[in-house]
């Protein structure tokens, strides 16, 4: 007991020394398919001093799937790569006709991601464009949260979208683009049938009615 | 002042069994009833257990076979906590680092002997009860009752499941009570096993039975939905941390039982000669 | 001291007593003789004694009496005009005595000394005590003086059963210690447990209440105190109706109470002068205060460490940025600058008033912006040490403490994070649950047994529902004992 006693401070200032990698914290993410695969871009935020506002920068990696995709990321990043302040994951349209139901399972077993992480849909145009579109961080996240507290789209966060998609296969994601002016706005919802994107709903069309991809 | 368990503490100390098991329950449509009928069934036997130990504790046979029935349960909760701690927080250390700090923790409380970690887990029961209500109330408006399923035969298995967990902690500590504590040791068990079904059923509530039963720890992972505006997102740390103190108060408690039969009195560690002449001249 | 014997011839005593005080310019022998023949010689020590008291009330009897030779017992009896007078035969008690200020007379032909009570060395007046200030209330405190800070615990407690018992500790410097206690409301067992441990004590000087503490208390190697100490006479009178024992010494202002209780530490005199609202809001800010303390570095750093999750998103950045170019990992960084606020307050207070000021705004104020100017530290960790020296200062009590696990909750929190602090708290708990006072449990009322002993554990019931037991140490009294 008393050698435990006099080595104490000698293991408290040992464990003093615990120094974490700078982090590159990530706050969207933008999924698109491509001809060889999927290809991943990440709005890494980026603040210099206290000064300063937070700015995003944009890492694009490809790969297979997303475990890989991810993988690939952090080898690009100078820090850890960071995904617990990640707030939205936009899939392309071409990446939401494929099954969401993997991704969405292993995001929610991902440790880092957040079970509220918003996922919608980029109708027309690739996610990586309707990201990049905004300088602001977080601005997309806003910009759906606003909307599903307005109730003009749904609100569906990873966890939810993830039991519909078990428990039916059919959900309904929101949906955004690219207005005549090059903002992002509201685009509908998505549909999603045997966890694919079966077509997208208009916003005022959501209540029933024709179809409008 | 002479030692004396309190019936508030010892109440105290049997909510802290069902409450160590929120972070590791598998939560189904059928948890919420599953761990309400297996926490009503260890009350039980826990108050018939405690009701029977002063007899039981005369024997220095039946004492060792105590001793060596808290060894599993002990040594289950340890790995459980340590992995547990592995796969959420600390993945890149070994698992043994986290047991060997565990087991100091468990022995330096046990070293106190079973009143005092009664004494202490009155409050540790309190902070625990109270952070699970705040992480209840907090994810209130996110609940959708259509997740909610009426009792099905899957039930009775995963009753068993968890009494298995539950019911040998509950009654070795029971027959190492003190006489008299039969009814704390009951309404403890309740209280905690009342918690833990709430919780449970928030759970489900909350992320649904499919994504529930994706994740390896969904109390945990369900409690990190709950967040004060901007602050304490992804908060689950703050919901786990007092349910380990509850483990740890569990696991105190068995080392305590397991240290009985080389103790001098009931579960106060034998005294060193200077302690013993301290006391004596008191 | 070895044994001395007087004669019944005065020029041998004073030859006696002259020799033993050898090389002490105080010691002051004066020779007093009666018109009739009366010779007697008064010793006493210059700047200890009452010099009109010595004049009116010894000299000037002895000069005017009648008498040609007086036996000691006449002399304290018929001729010195004095309230205290008496004739010692004990040579220990007559040293006691005379070193503490009596004035000792010899007779011709008797070799009996007689003690006359002359005290009357500076003392300082009964002021308000620094470090324990109320806002309203009682606002007189122990000086240095042994037997006005009796008075003053007398003075508040006018109950034949509050009892003095003397001692005398320390080989050299002989000192008065009394053990104060209201009998039949003290436990006994108590008070012998106490008059045993001071018994029991071989030292060498006593120069303060402190160099008893630290020998009588439980658990010495616990930060966490096990006595109490007051300079308030209230305290210490409130403290004796509750069962408790004071040990008063001779020369301190400090009065050492037992025993003493975990809550003790959170509560202040104005707790019981203000009003209860008022008070209870003051105590839980103290409770939360010591949390604060004791966890907020800590936290810091586990939450930049291991969880980085819990903190608002732009908030991360933020600290991020300020992180960005400072040399020390966080946890080295946080621990120098506790260091660095320690001596920051250690300067502070050893320095005379104004330069106390000054060097607070200097040390605080200019020396911290340049620090994080200059990269040294990031702006936060010092916003974080502010806040726990500010929130430490808040429980002095518990000073000590704060100092120490402080650090270790840092150290467990660098290497555990958040479960390191949650673990760290629980072996603090288990440390405080194995804890007694005088055989009292520390947690005595804050891990109640029964609802009533919370009356006065973490907040303050007020005076009209508080019962009369409200206290545990007095409700081990016998019912018939109480007043």
């Amino acid at each position: 007991m008393k050698l435990l006693a006099k080595l104490l401070p000698a293991i408290a200032l040992v464990a003093l020394c615990g120094c974490s990698r700078e982090v590159s914290p990530v706050s969207a993410l933008a999924l698109d398919k491509t001809e060889s695969g999927y290809r991943l871009t990440a709005e890494v935020v980026r603040q210099d001093s206290l000064d300063d506002a937070a700015s995003p920068a944009y890492l694009t990696v490809s790969g297979s799937d997303m475990p890989d995709l991810l993988q690939r990321l952090s080898n690009l990043l100078p820090g850890e790569l960071y995904l617990s302040h990640a707030q939205v994951l936009l899939l392309g349209e071409t990446a939401a006709e494929d099954s969401i139901l993997p991704l969405a399972d292993y995001l929610c077993t991902e440790n880092d991601v957040r079970l509220s992480l918003r996922v919608a849909v980029v109708r027309g145009g690739t996610a990586a464009d309707l990201m990049r579109n905004d300088d602001e961080v977080y601005a997309l996240s806003e910009l759906l949260e606003r909307a599903a507290r307005e109730g003009t789209l749904p609100d569906m966060p990873l966890y939810r979208a993830a039991e519909v998609l078990h428990a039916s296969g059919t959900a309904i994601l929101p949906a955004l683009t690219l207005d005549e002016f090059e903002q992002t706005a509201p685009a509908g919802t998505a549909v999603f049938a045997n966890s694919q994107l079966s077509c997208f709903l208009d916003g005022g069309e959501i209540g029933g009615g024709e179809t409008g991809a | 002042m002479r030692e004396h368990m309190f019936a508030r503490w010892g109440a105290a100390l049997f909510a802290l069994l069902p409450l160590s098991e929120i972070l590791y329950i598998p939560v189904t449509s059928q948890t919420v009833y599953a761990v309400a009928i297996s926490s009503l069934l260890c009350a039980l036997f826990a108050a018939g257990a405690a009701r029977i130990a002063p007899s039981w504790q005369r024997y220095r046979v039946l004492q060792w076979l105590l001793a060596l029935a808290a060894v599993w349960p002990l040594v289950q909760s340890l790995s459980r906590m340590g992995i547990f701690l592995r796969q959420t927080v600390f993945h890149t250390r070994p698992l043994w680092s986290l047991l060997l700090l565990l087991a100091i923790c468990t022995l330096l409380a046990a070293s106190t002997g079973l009143n005092r970690c009664a004494m202490w887990a009155l409050p540790v029961a309190w902070l625990a009860g109270a952070i699970l209500v705040l992480s209840g109330v907090l994810t209130a408006t996110e609940l959708d009752l259509s997740y909610w399923q009426a009792p099905d035969a899957s039930l009775l298995g995963q009753t068993l499941e968890l009494m298995r967990t539950l019911l040998p902690a509950s009654i070795v500590i029971g027959l190492s009570l003190p006489k008299g504590l039969a009814g704390a040791a009951s309404r403890g068990i309740a209280a905690g096993g009342a918690l833990a079904a709430l919780i449970s059923l928030r759970t489900v509530l909350l992320l649904g039975v499919h994504t529930a039963a994706l994740l390896p720890y969904p109390n945990f992972s369900a409690a990190g939905l709950a967040s004060i505006g901007d602050f304490a997102r992804h908060g689950e740390v703050f919901f786990a941390v007092p349910l380990i103190l509850c483990e740890l108060g569990r696991c105190a408690a068995l080392a305590c039982v397991l240290l009985l039969p080389v103790t001098r009195t009931y579960g106060v560690p034998r005294l060193r000669r200077g302690e013993m002449h301290k006391a004596k001249t008191r | 001291m070895d044994q001395i014997t007087f004669s019944t011839d005065l020029e041998s005593n004073i030859r006696l007593l002259q020799a033993i005080f050898q090389g002490d310019n105080t010691f002051v022998t004066r020779r007093a003789a009666g018109h009739k023949g009366l010779s007697c010689a008064v010793f006493f020590f210059d700047g200890m004694v009452n010099n009109i008291v010595i004049n009116q009330s010894v000299i000037r009897p002895i000069v005017c009496s009648d008498c040609a030779r007086v036996s000691a017992d006449e002399l304290a009896r018929t001729i010195l005009q004095i309230n205290d007078s008496r004739v010692e035969t004990d040579t220990d008690k007559l040293f006691a005595s005379f070193l503490y200020g009596d004035t000792v007379i010899f007779t011709e032909g008797d070799a009996r000394p007689v003690v006359v009570n002359t005290k009357g060395f500076a003392v300082r007046t009964a002021s308000e005590p620094e470090n324990e200030r109320v806002l309203s209330g009682p606002r007189e405190g122990f000086t240095e003086c042994f037997m006005p800070n009796l008075a003053l615990i007398r003075r508040r407690l006018n109950d034949k059963r509050l009892k003095f018992t003397f001692l005398r500790i320390g080989s050299r410097t002989n000192t008065v210690v009394c053990l104060c206690y209201l009998a039949g409301v003290c436990e006994q067992k108590l008070i012998n447990y106490l008059r045993r441990k001071l018994e029991a004590l071989d030292l060498d000087s006593v120069l303060d209440a402190n160099y008893l503490a630290e020998r009588i208390r439980d658990h010495r190697w616990a930060p966490f105190p096990t006595l109490g100490t007051t300079e308030r006479p209230d305290v210490v009178a409130a403290r004796l109706v509750e069962g408790r024992c004071a040990v008063v010494v001779d020369g301190s202002p400090v009065v050492l109470t037992a025993p003493f209780l975990f809550q003790e530490c959170f509560q202040s005199n104005d707790d019981y002068y203000i009003g209860f609202l008022h008070a209870n809001l003051s105590r839980v800010l103290r409770v939360l205060g010591f949390v604060c303390t004791l966890t907020f570095p800590a936290l810091y750093v586990a939450l930049l460490l291991y969880h980085r999750e819990l903190v608002p998103a732009r908030l991360l950045f933020a600290i991020s940025a300020a992180q960005r170019g400072v040399p020390l990992p966080i946890g080295w960084e946080t621990f120098l600058l506790l260091l660095v606020l320690e001596a920051l307050k250690e300067a502070g207070a050893r320095t005379p008033g104004a330069m106390g000021q000054t060097m607070s705004i200097v040390g605080g104020l200019v020396l911290g912006q340049a620090a994080v100017s200059a990269r040294f530290a990031a702006a936060p960790t010092v916003i974080v040490v502010a806040i726990a020296g500010v929130t430490g200062l808040m429980v002095p009590k518990l000073q000590t403490a704060s100092l120490w696990l402080r650090f270790a909750f840092l150290a467990a929190a660098a290497a555990y994070g958040l479960y390191g602090v949650g673990l760290a708290l629980a072996l603090v708990l288990v440390w405080l649950c194995r804890m007694h006072s005088c055989s009292v449990p520390y947690l005595l009322n804050l891990v109640p047994r029964i609802k009533a002993e919370q009356e006065d554990a973490w907040l303050r019931a007020p005076w009209f529902f508080m019962r009369y037991d409200r206290f545990a140490v007095k409700r081990n009294v016998r019912k018939e004992d109480r007043p």
